[in-house]
């Protein structure tokens, strides 16, 4: 069936496209069927129920009984409810890096039971089905952490080889299951630091250092040096919690926990500023993950808790509560298909 | 009765009705009660999405008895209009003759978010 524009324009004086499929978009006017199947089968039809991307993922971890865990977990950021098991990675392992596309998950590295491993699975977020095999990091890495744009994912690996920090960077093409490929280096070895992105720049901050650095992700090249945190940190959240603009820094602790969060500016070379507090001191990694305007922090409250709370990131306003983890655990990270970085 | 023979009416009567229904269940938006001697002949529906941010579902449907009852046969299941949009699901072109004892019902996804109308004539034979 052809499509007629002329009908939504006959009462707005404008030719009218829907801006479909969400059931958000634009389409005012008045539509014969054959103008809605049509634009259906275009795509392109608003259409009620089809919400935009808004889970966040927190995988593995610890809790204090069984040790590294499997379980992943999902929350809708934009809610405030609790979190609803999905499926499991391959391996148990807790101090692993996350990353993400729209639609796929990828975790990296970690601690496992009893050793750290290489490796690399992934998950379809829309789904809740189990962890699948992606690839190998090119050396055993835990205490590692990363963020990516929608095609290429960063990874800083960390402890290598269960020896030593390291100031290794690879990256995946996170819609190709395959192992990871050298990237630059870092400025300053690192382990447990939190990777923040934009669409085009990866921040490493911290990790037994107030250093920050950052690469271009569509380069291979080495990073360059950032600002600075407020202080040495390790155990720092482990996500990408970004809105692409402002980059959210929580669990800035080490040796003893903090509530405090900073923010940097991602296209700046600034140093972090502070923003307000964590609902509990935190430390051991906190799962960060976020929308562009909600940042959520994870478990790790300092220990193992199921405690979830979130921020607003354009504001500088304190954490709030969230609903709960589905059991309580640290050394856990998080990921999600609708971060600043996507676009 | 059975229905009035249309080369031989008495009276055909323009008529219009809308209906914004409160729920999400099926309502009758036009019924043509048995024994009627009449028949109705719809030249347009319309549903009017009347939500300025979100789209929502309309299921439009012919049904085997009058009042609602009996068997539903949707003219268009759960499809959407778009926010502050209107979806004509019949006009002069489709148009329909609703015989004695069948009805039309209109369901929304959203309560009182649809506001339907419908515009049809009246045939009589008595």
């Amino acid at each position: 069936m052809a499509i007629r524009n002329w009908q939504g324009g006959f009462i707005t004086a404008t030719e009218i496209t829907p801006t479909g499929p969400l059931e958000t978009g634009s389409a005012s006017g008045v539509w014969t069927l054959a103008e809605a199947a049509a634009y259906t089968e275009q795509g392109i039809w608003p259409t009620a129920g089809n919400l935009p991307p808004d889970r966040g993922i927190i995988g593995g971890g610890q809790d204090d009984i069984t040790g590294a865990q499997n379980i992943i977990q999902y929350i809708t950021i934009s809610s405030t409810g609790n979190a609803i098991d999905f499926g499991d990675l391959t391996v148990r392992r807790r101090d692993l890096g996350a990353l993400s596309s729209a639609t796929r998950g990828v975790f990296a590295g970690g601690y496992g039971d009893p050793n750290p491993v290489n490796t690399i699975d992934y998950i379809t977020i829309a789904s809740t089905g189990d962890a699948i095999d992606f690839g190998d990091l090119t050396v055993i890495a835990s205490g590692t952490s990363a963020c990516s744009n929608s095609t290429r994912g960063i990874i800083f690996l960390g402890i290598t080889n269960d020896t030593s920090n390291s100031d290794i960077i690879e990256f995946v093409t996170i819609a190709s299951a395959a192992n990871s490929t050298d990237f630059g280096d870092l400025t300053n070895s690192q382990r447990t630091s939190q990777g923040l992105s934009s669409s085009t720049r990866a921040v490493r901050c911290g990790g037994f250092s107030n250093v920050m650095d950052y690469v271009t992700i569509s380069s291979t090249g080495n990073a360059t040096d950032f600002g600075d945190l407020p202080r040495s940190a390790y155990y720092l959240s482990s996500g990408n919690c970004t809105s692409g603009t402002r980059g959210i820094i929580s669990s800035i602790s080490g040796a003893s926990a903090s509530n405090e969060i900073n923010y940097i500016t991602i296209a700046s070379t600034g140093n972090s500023v502070d923003f307000g507090d964590a609902t509990t001191t935190l430390n051991n990694n906190p799962a960060s993950c976020s929308n562009t305007t909600r940042g959520i922090i994870a478990g790790s409250a300092p220990n193992s808790s199921n405690i979830i709370q979130y921020v607003t990131i354009a504001s500088t306003g304190n954490a709030i509560d969230f609903g709960d983890l589905t059991s309580a655990i640290y050394y856990s990270s998080g990921l999600s298909d609708c971060h600043g970085a996507l676009s | 009765m059975s229905n009035p023979n249309i080369v031989a009416v008495t009276s055909i009567l323009g008529k219009a009705d809308t209906l914004t229904p409160a729920n999400t269940t099926a309502n009758v938006l036009l019924a043509n009660a048995a024994s009627s001697n009449t028949v109705l002949k719809i030249n347009q529906i319309v549903a009017a999405n009347v939500d300025g941010t979100n789209a929502i579902d309309t299921t439009v449907a012919i049904n085997s008895a009058a009042a609602g009852s009996g068997t539903s046969f949707p003219i268009c299941s759960t499809v959407s209009v778009p926010a502050d949009a209107s979806l004509i699901v019949v006009d002069k072109t489709t148009g329909i003759y609703l015989e004695e004892d069948k009805s039309i019902t209109v369901q929304s996804s959203t309560a009182s978010k649809i506001a339907y109308s419908i515009s049809y004539e009246i045939i009589s034979s008595s």
